[in-house]
């Protein structure tokens, strides 16, 4: 199955839907659920871009490539999605109850991430989680790298000042 | 520490399970499509090309320019297929016929959206603006000549007319941009409507949609995503100010409360839960029913509402009978915003029907009926009884409860009273039953063979082969079967009287899929459905003949899945509305039709 997405020297890589899916929908879907803060939604992403790549074909250099790729095709899908008028009107503070995992451990911080404005949330989980630098995150999300930068610092900012008022009185 | 604990946050989180195979399924759906299309659009150059072959062979240059203008012409058609130039004829009636309808299909909304993306407009920006009391900027073009090519193709008279026709459908009003806007990619399930607002709940995303309807306009007041890992939304109900999705959530019953005094802007309340899997639910007299069926296990053996076992003192039947499934009943209140009511009964219950205070149920291994008193301290066992045979159908009405049963040798319509006493029985020797639907007045079902009515006064047959039934009024049932073909029949004479027959030659299934795709307006006596491409009016008349009214309506760039989601519905002032995917594709008057034809 790995085989079958590894991108070769050559022009065209093959790419199926399940070796795709096996490969990178837990990335783009975590991804699109920062992004989207909505698990249907989140889906939809998800969808639109392993769709998007099999219409397109596109030539990817390596592994690298590709994942980048798939990135930046989630967060314009999102995008879209975000700025469609059904969603304006549509989300509001209740789609969010919807995001809690089964396992209540360690979520503060991830509910807190995803308190943060949209624009943040995207660095935070690019920068922290995916382990881009700043600078590929800037490609990808079409921002200047000092812009992406500030957006990491007020982030981390915002992160300190709630995880600590939601810490427990000793 | 703080990208640890992210990291492990987000290493939890994976798409639900199942989303694989349904992605699949769609991408083998869309590449069928696009195989469809394909062959379409290659299958006409091809023969282009043997044209100009065979113009070249002869050397005559004037039929080597008709070839070339011929060939420029199937260009401007596109991927219009060459088999719709052979249906020429009948797609120039029906254009003609959705011109006089003013019905213009979603190919032109998105012709408008599209046009307002070219001028610079950002999509999304357009479909804001297409709301219902505002009309989109720059909406309006000039007629394009390859369309005008088209609709002379058609059968426009003359280029003036053709002109006119194309440029009246890109004027698109709003309703179309708006309908736009709030367009789905899935299947409709239920529908509620009040007043001028309607909800659609789409089963696939397990989203809410509340639409606005006003003034022939549509509008996306609200959408809800209600999914969750392991969730699944059985039901919508609207009560008062709540609306109330039921859903099972690992294998238990969940009540998720809206409130939607401001339907704009939703309130989540508080969940309500039950033990067991999800079975049905009712709404009387502004409370809702809630019905589920739990099995005891050694570490649970009572079932539990809200996280509290039941009391004993409210489990039925406990310990009279073998078994360890439980029908688990909720009373809820949207004025106290609680269950009011809880009990436990020691059956499996298959089905269930209320009526004032009783409640109805019955089981399908032993084929036994319950009735029950519902009051301030909860249900009341008022009687038992065992059936002849498996429920087939159900109705509770004013005059008691009626069962349409399966019986060994033929089916048999019971009607009680509120304790179980018989009131009339009809047994009909009538093989097994493939549909049937139970009224107040009697039940009707379709055997292999043959079309019965049961009702108090008797039985009566008529030799009729179909596969779905709807009752049209009083005295007139339709019967519909998977070939294409419709009948009227007659409930009003001794015996069942064939009125009338409609042969629609086209997809029937979807109809018998979906019976709510159909619809009747009694007062026009218009019959409304879509089938394959096209959508059907029929009238009838007071004799009960069925005729065609007016062409069909081709929806002809709709591909199979959108036919398989298309419905309509004539509203009370007599529009045609449309909905595909959640929404109305187009709603436009017929009143023109109305008042020219009849």
């Amino acid at each position: 199955m790995e085989e079958r997405i590894r991108p070769t020297a050559a022009a065209t890589v093959p790419l199926e839907l399940d070796a795709l899916y096996e490969a990178y929908a837990d990335m783009i879907y975590r991804l699109a659920l920062v992004r989207t803060r909505n698990r249907a939604d989140a889906e939809d992403v998800l969808q639109d871009v392993f769709f998007r790549c099999l219409r397109r074909q596109p030539h990817f250099r390596d592994r690298e490539h590709q994942k980048a790729w798939l990135i930046t095709a989630a967060i314009n899908s999102s995008k879209s999605l975000l700025g469609r008028a059904d969603r304006r009107h549509g989300v509001g503070p209740e789609a969010l109850e919807f995001l809690s995992t089964e396992d209540d451990t360690d979520n503060s911080v991830y509910n807190a991430v995803m308190q943060l404005p949209e624009k943040y949330r995207t660095a935070v989980h690019l920068f922290y989680y995916e382990g881009y630098s700043v600078e590929e995150i800037g490609k990808m999300t079409e921002t200047n790298p000092s812009t992406v930068k500030s957006h990491l610092h007020r982030a981390r900012e915002a992160l300190r000042k709630v995880l600590k008022e939601d810490e427990p009185d000793v | 520490m703080f990208e640890q604990q992210y990291k492990r946050a987000n290493d939890r989180i994976h798409p639900r399970k199942d989303l694989l195979k349904e992605m699949e399924a769609k991408w083998a759906e869309e590449q069928a499509h696009q195989e469809e299309e394909e062959s379409k659009v290659v299958a006409f150059p091809a023969w282009a090309k043997y044209v100009g072959m065979a113009a070249g062979v002869l050397l005559c240059v004037g039929l080597g320019m008709g070839s070339v203008l011929l060939y420029s012409r199937s260009r401007g058609m596109q991927s219009k297929s060459a088999s719709a130039a052979a249906e020429a004829p009948q797609m120039a009636e029906s254009m003609v016929a959705m011109e006089e309808a003013k019905i213009v299909t979603a190919t032109t909304a998105d012709a408008a959206v599209n046009e307002t993306e070219a001028q610079g407009v950002a999509p999304a920006e357009a479909m804001l603006a297409a709301s219902p009391y505002e009309a989109p900027k720059g909406m309006h073009r000039a007629a394009d000549e390859a369309e005008v090519e088209d609709a002379l193709h058609y059968g426009f008279a003359d280029r003036g007319e053709a002109e006119d026709s194309v440029e009246a459908e890109m004027d698109a009003p709003q309703a179309k941009a708006a309908a736009k806007a709030v367009e789905a990619d899935y299947p409709v399930g239920q529908i509620l409507t009040r007043d001028e607002l309607m909800v659609v709940f789409l089963p696939t995303t397990d989203q809410v949609r509340v639409i606005q309807y006003a003034n022939r306009r549509v509008n996306l007041v609200f959408s809800l995503g209600l999914r969750e890992r392991g969730a699944k939304v059985e039901q919508l109900f609207w009560i008062g100010s709540e609306m109330l999705a039921l859903r099972e959530h690992a294998g238990d019953t969940e009540l998720m409360r809206f409130d939607v005094t401001d339907w704009k802007a939703p309130k989540h309340r508080k969940n309500l839960t039950q033990s067991g899997t999800f079975l049905g639910a009712g709404e009387l007299d502004g409370r809702l029913y809630v019905l589920s069926l739990y099995k005891a296990t050694d570490q649970e053996p009572r079932p539990w509402v809200n996280g509290e076992r039941i009391d004993f003192a409210d489990v039925l039947l406990d310990g009279e009978r073998p078994g360890d499934v439980y029908t688990v009943l909720t009373v809820y209140d949207p004025a106290q915003g609680e269950f009011v009511s809880q009990t436990a009964l020691l059956l499996e219950a298959q089905g269930a029907e209320a009526m004032g205070d009783k409640l109805f149920l019955w089981t399908g291994a032993e084929a036994a009926l319950y009735a029950f008193t519902m009051g301030e301290e909860g249900l009341t066992l008022t009687a038992e009884r065992a059936l002849p045979g498996a429920v087939a159908e159900a109705a509770a009405g004013d005059s008691g409860l009626t069962l349409l049963l399966q019986t060994g040798d033929g089916a048999t319509l019971l009607t009680m009273d509120g304790e179980l006493n018989e009131t009339s029985s009809v047994a009909a020797q009538a093989g097994s039953i493939r549909c049937g639907q139970v009224f107040e007045d009697g039940a009707a079902f379709l055997t292999d063979s043959e079309l019965y009515w049961l009702s108090p006064a008797g039985d009566r047959a008529l030799e009729v082969t179909g596969d779905g039934l709807r009752r049209l009024s009083e005295d007139k049932l339709l019967v519909f079967s998977a070939d294409g073909k419709m009948q009227l029949v007659s409930l009003a004479e001794d015996a069942l009287k064939a009125l009338g027959a409609a042969d629609v030659r086209n997809d029937m299934a979807l109809l018998l899929e979906d019976p709510s795709r159909m619809d009747y307006d009694p007062a026009t006596r218009r019959l409304v459905f879509p089938a394959g491409q096209r959508v059907y009016q029929y009238r009838i008349d007071e004799a009960g003949e069925m005729a065609l009214w007016g062409t069909p309506l081709i929806f002809a760039d709709h591909n199979e899945t959108e036919q398989r989601e298309l419905r309509c519905r004539v509203t009370a002032e007599g529009t045609l509305v449309f909905y595909k995917s959640g929404v109305h594709v187009c709603n436009q008057i017929l009143e023109r039709q109305l008042t020219t034809k009849y």
